[in-house]
């Protein structure tokens, strides 16, 4: 892939397959409007469900690990906010497209097959800011509080960290969706994968408030860089100067996940088989 | 140097056999029985640029998988595949620009956005340049017209108009090869006869290769002069479709109608293979004995009104060449 991408950065012609396949994506998701409700109501309910949480835990307590109430309620809005903008669809798509034999039409194509879905979740991504995001941030902003940031450049730093983060959380599912040439189903590997991102990257509880040993043992995963850091760095527990290591460290992330996934992708090109026919 | 090449291909897939019963399917979760199916086995030949090749054989036969390794989407155990001096495996991309590919039984449209959409899609995929572009829809609307489904979302077009759009898709960045797997399958005969219309007419007017799997004889018959027939994986016959029929099926039907009705016809050099109250059909070997011969003694004897010579046709063909046993 990285071989194919760099035969590709050849200006605005080829990489505008990728923005027309983002936008396409992009259309198809905004006419889905009946789930732009029902999705709105799922979030609403785990954000309020998570507010009243916090709220009852920081009942007389003014702050736990140096971050205050209003703090923590910020942390927990932004959460879902960034949840919701992570939808990434790459193992449904690849398991779908494996399963019926569709997957030979993307090989027809002179492009990457991997940056095509990679721009596909782009444009679903963008969809759901429209979709998603923008509906809960203003009933928040209406009802609870508005989830403001520490600082401009903690905001800055912030939506940087963000795209690295839903860089990390594609690369990780596009890596499980590989599998997809081995196994044909996926079964519940998604939902096990998911899990394990809920509870280990600080997406409902913060890491600093586990005990220690484990927020070491943490530390040396991934998770955590895909909520925890963007969000620590939102509400100012991470200041801006210090922000650079965990930055960097997404950064390492990345490029370990796209050197696997390259060489993943490799091997299953070599695996390829078409169902039906 | 031809234009596709292909040489001592062969594809092995491994099966893991399923066991009956619970307790077999049990043991096959620990100890899976695992075996290798020979989908394709050793075939070699050669199309040239703007041939209209028909590739057929039964269900199972190894067609579908052949054509995919042709166009590089499955990898071959062995051998190799070299269109336009290009292996597709090797790389894809640089291949795959030049082909365009229709799949009767999956689409390549994007099925919640209008046709149009898609068309857009593929123009930056492909990297066609305004003038082309325009060019190619005018001549697709000549043929397939297009224009009157171009905005229409595709899940509301019907089988034969998303056909319709399937094809002129694969056409929009003239493709120097066009492989088409069972284009018309479940499509009635005006969509079919448009289609086959569409295939010869862009062979005609852009030298398009065409490569066609199909199980429908009408394509077979409308549209190629060279036909490959697959069984077992191996390749059966290879040449043109007259020979074809010529060799498999030397025989000719003379169908006789006859005065009054007649009981125990009989000639020493033909057989008689089937008979309706005043008709009589007689299958004869053309290299034994002429037609002129045939009815000339046949008149001598019986009370004739009227006579017909049938050529076989291709089903007749297709008949012997599936029933021919595979000699390893």
């Amino acid at each position: 892939m990285l071989i194919e991408f760099n035969n590709e950065v050849k200006g605005y012609v080829i990489m505008s397959a990728y923005f027309y396949l983002a936008k396409m994506k992009l259309l198809v998701f905004l006419s889905y409007r009946f789930e732009v409700f029902t999705s709105l109501g799922t979030n609403l309910i785990v954000v309020l469900a998570n507010i009243y949480l916090w709220k009852a835990a920081y009942k007389g307590i003014d702050s736990v690990a140096g971050v205050k109430e209003t703090q923590m309620l910020t942390y927990t809005i932004m959460s879902t906010l960034l949840a919701s903008f992570f939808s990434v669809n790459i193992e449904h798509a690849l398991q779908e497209r494996i399963t019926h034999g569709d997957i030979a039409i993307d090989f027809f194509r002179p492009i990457s097959i991997l940056l095509k879905y990679l721009a596909e979740d782009i444009g679903i991504a963008i969809s759901s800011i429209l979709s998603k995001l923008m509906p809960l941030l203003v009933i928040m902003t209406v009802f609870v509080q508005p989830p403001v940031p520490d600082s401009p450049m903690a905001f800055v730093l912030f939506l940087l960290s963000a795209v690295f983060s839903f860089l990390i959380l594609w690369l990780i599912s596009a890596l499980i969706s590989l599998l997809c040439f081995w196994v044909l189903q996926l079964g519940e590997m998604k939902t096990v994968k998911d899990g394990i991102v809920l509870l280990l990257s600080g997406k409902i509880i913060p890491l600093w408030l586990f005990p220690k040993k484990i927020q070491r043992m943490i530390e040396i995963l991934p998770f955590q860089y895909v909520y925890q850091t963007p969000l620590s760095i939102y509400i100012g527990k991470v200041q801006p100067e210090q922000a650079i290591v965990p930055m960097l460290i997404q950064f390492a992330w990345i490029l370990l996940f796209t050197s696997l996934l390259c060489f993943g992708w490799s091997r299953a090109r070599k695996r390829v088989l078409v169902q039906g026919g | 140097m031809a234009f596709l090449e292909v040489e001592n291909l062969v594809k092995e897939f491994t099966v893991t056999k399923k066991k009956e019963g619970l307790k077999g399917a049990v043991s096959s979760l620990f100890h899976p029985e695992k075996y290798k199916v020979r989908a394709v086995d050793n075939i070699s030949f050669n199309i040239e640029q703007g041939e209209i090749v028909g590739f057929i054989g039964p269900n199972g036969a190894g067609k579908s998988t052949a054509v995919k390794m042709m166009t590089g989407i499955l990898h071959p155990t062995m051998g190799s595949v070299k269109i336009n001096g290009i292996s597709p495996h090797k790389n894809r991309k640089a291949v795959v620009g030049k082909l365009g590919v229709v799949f009767g039984q999956r689409t390549q449209l994007y099925w919640d956005l209008r046709l149009g959409e898609t068309f857009e899609l593929l123009k930056r995929i492909y990297k066609i340049d305004d003038k082309m572009y325009k060019d190619n829809i005018k001549m697709l609307d000549e043929v397939l017209n297009i224009t009157e489904i171009i905005d229409t979302p595709v899940r509301q077009l019907s089988l034969g108009q998303r056909m319709r759009g399937d094809l002129a898709a694969a056409m929009l960045h003239s493709p120097t090869m066009l492989f088409l797997d069972e284009p018309t399958i479940g499509l009635d005969i005006e969509a079919k006869h448009s289609i086959r219309n569409f295939i010869k007419q862009i062979n005609e007017r852009c030298g398009t290769t065409v490569i066609l799997t199909t199980h429908d004889l009408g394509d077979v018959e409308e549209l190629c002069k060279r036909l490959i027939v697959i069984n077992h994986g191996k390749i059966v016959e290879d040449g043109p479709l007259n020979s074809i029929i010529e060799r498999m099926a030397p025989y000719r039907y003379l169908v006789v109608e006859l005065a009054s009705p007649h009981h125990n016809l009989f000639h020493p050099a033909a057989e008689v293979v089937k008979t309706e109250t005043l008709r009589v059909w007689f299958k004869f070997d053309k290299s034994r004995i002429a037609a002129t011969e045939l009815i000339s003694d046949l008149s001598k004897t019986y009370p004739i009104r009227d006579v017909s010579v049938k050529e076989p046709d291709i089903e007749d063909m297709i008949m012997e060449i599936y029933k021919k046993p595979v000699i390893f």
